[in-house]
């Protein structure tokens, strides 16, 4: 019976011969990926010399980034050459789907691909307007992928945003990565990962989500990709996200400028240090009417001309004009959402089932169509300036 | 209990010739039968000489080198030789008179007749003189003991910087009197046992009476009463005939060379085994808990101790999982580093000819052997090599691209943790358990050496230390005793001994706050 068990016990050791060990060396370790839909007229042209796959025409492409070792930056005397080879190896493939192009990586990578790090997932404006749905079905099956990745909708190819070596880091994963994390001053992103992406889309196919352009050696983030349906629709400004932030609860900083309280000219900046929005849904008649009440603190950074600010009046007038702002912004937001694109990426349904089920439980079918691009919406605000700083 | 009632209990030992033999008359016979017995022992010295004015033939015999000459000649031989000339002369051949008469002038403390012959070969034995006198069936049986041994010196294993710097010797009677020194309690036992068929080695049993459990007690004299080994060499022999679970990598006693640990922990309801030729004293029952303290622990301000025990805990527990977690990491589930510091990691590790599991073992291996030959080559040199074959070779290993400097640094970490564990055969034994959870790792990962730290937690869970389990007071639980656990409250609040040794005296300070009042 002992003999047995040490049997069983040794088999236990030594047959799975440790088949997902795969030291991280030895990985690709993949920090960012790109999705792009290829346009119609170029697919003919990469159809292979194998009549088989004839039948299936490449339709995406997928462009990763992959750390080169030896080039980055390390641990002295294993690593960082100083002749200044790029870190990253950018590699772009084709193929039918996301799934099959990662699988043919195989051909054409020297190391086993791994999303252990990926950091990144970037879709093309194209992929975006074609179907979301199919090209992140992928990504969010995959058991490696961490849900905290970061999901931003590139306006134009996802191509050129891998492509991008940034000037202060090595890699653009992780560049991005930290961008996007670190977005603490403007309050004009809407900052999503995947797994808050995805829980939003595959609730209602709706979203916003955040928006990176592609520059010569950075990416600019800042502005919103509207989705609908799964289905790219258009982009909210960057002033337009901030409203899009105040109407949902989400926005904690910002900053805003507004013109001079005495009438004179010039302007004030003010930065927002907190903010809260209560939402109240209402029935009114046979439309439900939203009501956003936004609760902000804000401290007086910068005053371009004007007198001093030593006047509680002034102070008070300078509220005003925030609060203004304000609901200018998030009016704009809302009214863009609601006229332009008909679609309700900020979940405002989500507060209907909430605070009123009853009245979900008859809108909810023809929500999108019918009962949301006729709400009604007000906006009010309160403002209250803390600090104007220490100039005296 | 007495000596010979004692030593007798030892004769039992399977002998060719028959034990019960009497003593002969004549001192010429009984030299001659000393002889036969000690045939080619040639420290065994034989003085012969007369007493008393009728020059009555006696002799004294003893093994050179276990005496103390000083006592041979002044007490005893000047006292006997000189001395008894001066008796008046009277009934000399009076066996019971001289004898006395000899008793009176000897100026040694501790003196015995002995009436068996076998009495006077394991007396010798144990360093007495015999005192044989002519035409007289009982011998004197003279403690005269007195060998060179090592002073009280500061302790090597267990050093502490606060509290005091002696620790034990190799001489059992030093080793008592160091305990007893610190204990002036009454109740304070002293059993001695002789153990070990031909080295017979004095072996002491301390408690505390009215505070140890008695059955703990009577599990400790039954276990002892068991051995049944010729040779006792060391207090490490002990401790593993009476240990609880002998294919257990963790020992159920505990090894100190501190009087002032073993004073503490019999105050605890512990016992105490001393064991003669050697500076370890064993102490059980013994948990993990008790394990993880210093007996600097009750020297310093409560707070900072708890900080420690927190980091020592720590650790232990670096010491014994960081390599497999490594190995796990890099090899498995490199996702669940951070993304910066994987990029490092994978960066150092580039070019690196082996997998990381090899490159642990590789490193451990060399550590192991570092420090196996720091202990055997003297102290000096062993600290050269240690300097030598720590930081050259590592350093030289790395710029070789043999090994990856973050290997190093684990495998260095781990090494220093384990020297945070204040008893050194449990970080022994987190040492061998330490190769078995890397092992587990380079073949199954994090779930590997999760299933390894299951199987030593059921272990530790299912040992019992003499009916005491090694993970009270955690498991099973009790609330009271974790006032000296993981943090130690201050002496304010330790108003009972700690409960889990089941002690019959559970108070240590009295409690001055009124009765039934809640805390």
């Amino acid at each position: 019976m002992r003999r047995l068990l040490f049997l069983v016990m040794l088999c236990l050791a030594l047959l799975p011969g440790c088949w997902d060990l795969r030291d991280i060396e030895r990985r690709a370790n993949i920090t960012a990926v790109g999705i792009d839909l290829i346009p119609e007229e170029e697919r003919e042209g990469l159809t292979g010399e194998d009549p088989l796959e004839s039948k299936h025409r490449p339709k995406y492409k997928m462009t990763v980034e992959i750390p080169v070792l030896g080039e980055l930056r390390g641990v002295e005397g294993s690593g960082g050459s100083s002749e200044g080879g790029k870190p990253a190896w950018v590699l772009a493939s084709t193929g039918t789907s996301p799934a099959q192009i990662t699988t043919l990586l195989d051909l054409r990578l020297w190391r086993e691909p791994s999303f252990g790090h990926t950091k990144v997932l970037v879709i093309g404006e194209e992929a975006a307007r074609e179907s979301l749905k199919d090209t992140i079905d992928f990504f969010h099956r995959h058991r490696e992928l961490s849900r905290r990745m970061k999901l931003v909708i590139a306006q134009g190819d996802a191509y050129h945003v891998i492509k991008v070596s940034p000037e202060i880091e090595e890699l653009l994963g992780i560049y991005l990565d930290n961008l996007i994390e670190l977005v603490t001053l403007s309050g004009r992103l809407q900052r999503k990962n995947l797994g808050e992406a995805a829980r939003e889309l595959y609730s209602t196919g709706n979203a916003l989500l955040p928006r990176a352009r592609p520059e010569e050696t950075e990416v600019i983030v800042g502005g919103s990709a509207v989705i609908k349906n799964w289905r790219l629709v258009g982009w909210l400004g960057e002033l337009e996200t901030m409203g899009s932030l105040f109407a949902t609860n989400q926005l904690r900083v910002g900053l805003l400028v507004v013109g001079s309280p005495d009438k004179t000219t010039g302007e004030v900046a003010v930065t927002i240090r907190s903010s809260r929005t209560q939402i109240k849904v209402l029935p009114a008649g046979d439309r439900i009417s939203f009501q956003f009440n936004i609760f902000t603190e804000a401290d007086v950074v910068e005053q371009l001309g004007g007198r001093p600010l030593d006047d509680p009046s002034l102070i008070q007038s300078i509220e005003d004009l925030v609060e203004q702002e304000i609901v200018a912004v998030t009016r704009g937001a809302l009214s863009k959402l609601q006229r332009e694109f008909r679609v309700d990426a900020l979940g405002l349904g989500d507060w209907v089932w909430k605070q009123r089920p009853k009245i979900w439980e008859q809108v909810k079918d023809d929500w999108d169509d019918y009962h949301f691009p006729r709400a009604e919406f007000q906006v009010q605000s309160q403002v209250r300036i803390r600090r104007i700083g220490v100039t005296s | 209990m007495s000596i010979t009632k004692m030593l007798r209990k030892l004769v039992r030992r399977p002998k060719k010739k028959p034990t019960r033999r009497g003593i002969p008359k004549g001192l010429a016979a009984k030299l001659a039968k000393l002889d036969k017995e000690f045939e080619k022992a040639e420290d065994l010295l034989v003085r012969k000489f007369a007493i008393g004015p009728t020059k009555i033939p006696a002799a004294i015999a003893y093994f050179k080198g276990m005496v103390d000459d000083a006592v041979i000649c002044q007490g005893l031989l000047r006292n006997a030789m000189l001395e008894l000339r001066q008796v008046a002369p009277g009934k000399e051949h009076d066996e019971g008179s001289i004898l006395e008469m000899v008793k009176q002038v000897v100026t040694v403390a501790e003196m015995e007749e002995v009436n068996k012959w076998e009495d006077i070969i394991v007396h010798l034995l144990s360093g007495r003189a015999i005192l044989m006198v002519e035409g007289m069936g009982p011998a004197l049986s003279i403690d005269v003991t007195g060998w060179e041994h090592r002073g009280v010196e500061q302790p090597i294993a267990e050093a502490v910087i606060r509290g005091p710097r002696d620790s034990f010797t190799e001489s059992i009677r030093i080793n008592i009197t160091l305990i007893r020194r610190r204990l002036r309690d009454r109740s304070l036992k002293v059993e001695m046992y002789k153990l070990g068929s031909r080295t017979r080695t004095d072996v002491a049993l301390m408690y505390i009476a009215d505070i140890i459990d008695p059955e703990i007690l009577a599990e400790a004299q039954k276990r002892l009463e068991a051995i049944k080994l010729d040779s006792v060499l060391d207090s490490g022999y002990i401790e593993e005939l009476i240990d609880d679970c002998w294919w257990s990598p963790f020992s159920t006693t505990q090894e100190t060379e501190r009087p002032d640990e073993v004073v503490a922990g019999l105050l605890e309801g512990r016992f105490a085994i001393v064991v003669d030729n050697s500076p370890f004293v064993v102490l059980a029952p013994t948990t993990i808990n008790t394990i993880m303290q210093s007996p600097e622990d009750y020297y310093m301000p409560w707070m900072v101790v708890s900080l420690v025990r927190l980091v020592r805990f720590v650790g232990s527990f670096i010491s014994l999982t960081l390599p497999a977690v490594y190995i796990s990491l890099i090899g498995y589930h490199p996702e669940m580093i951070p993304s910066r510091l994987a990029q490092s990691i994978a960066v150092a590790r580039d070019g690196i000819p082996f997998p990381s599991a090899t490159e642990a073992f590789l490193l451990e291996m060399a550590l192991e052997l570092l420090r196996e030959a720091g202990i055997r080559v003297p102290g000096p040199i062993g600290q050269s090599i240690g300097i030598v074959g720590g930081i050259i070779i590592g350093d030289a290993a790395v710029r070789a691209g043999l090994v990856g400097p973050v290997m190093v640094i684990v495998v260095a970490a781990t090494a220093i943790s384990s020297l945070l564990v204040p008893t050194y055969s449990f970080a022994l034994a987190l040492r061998n358990l330490r190769f078995i959870l890397m092992l587990l790792a380079s073949f199954f990962g994090l779930f590997g050496v999760t299933m390894g730290m299951l199987a030593i937690l059921a272990h530790l869970a299912a040992l019992k230390s003499f009916g005491v389990s090694m993970l009270s007071p955690w498991s099973p639980l009790r609330v009271r005793d974790l006032q000296d656990s993981l943090i130690r409250l201050p002496m304010m609040a330790l108003h009972r001994r700690p409960g889990l040794f089941r002690v019959q005296d559970p108070t240590r300070q009295e409690d001055e706050r009124p009765e039934g009042k809640d805390h």
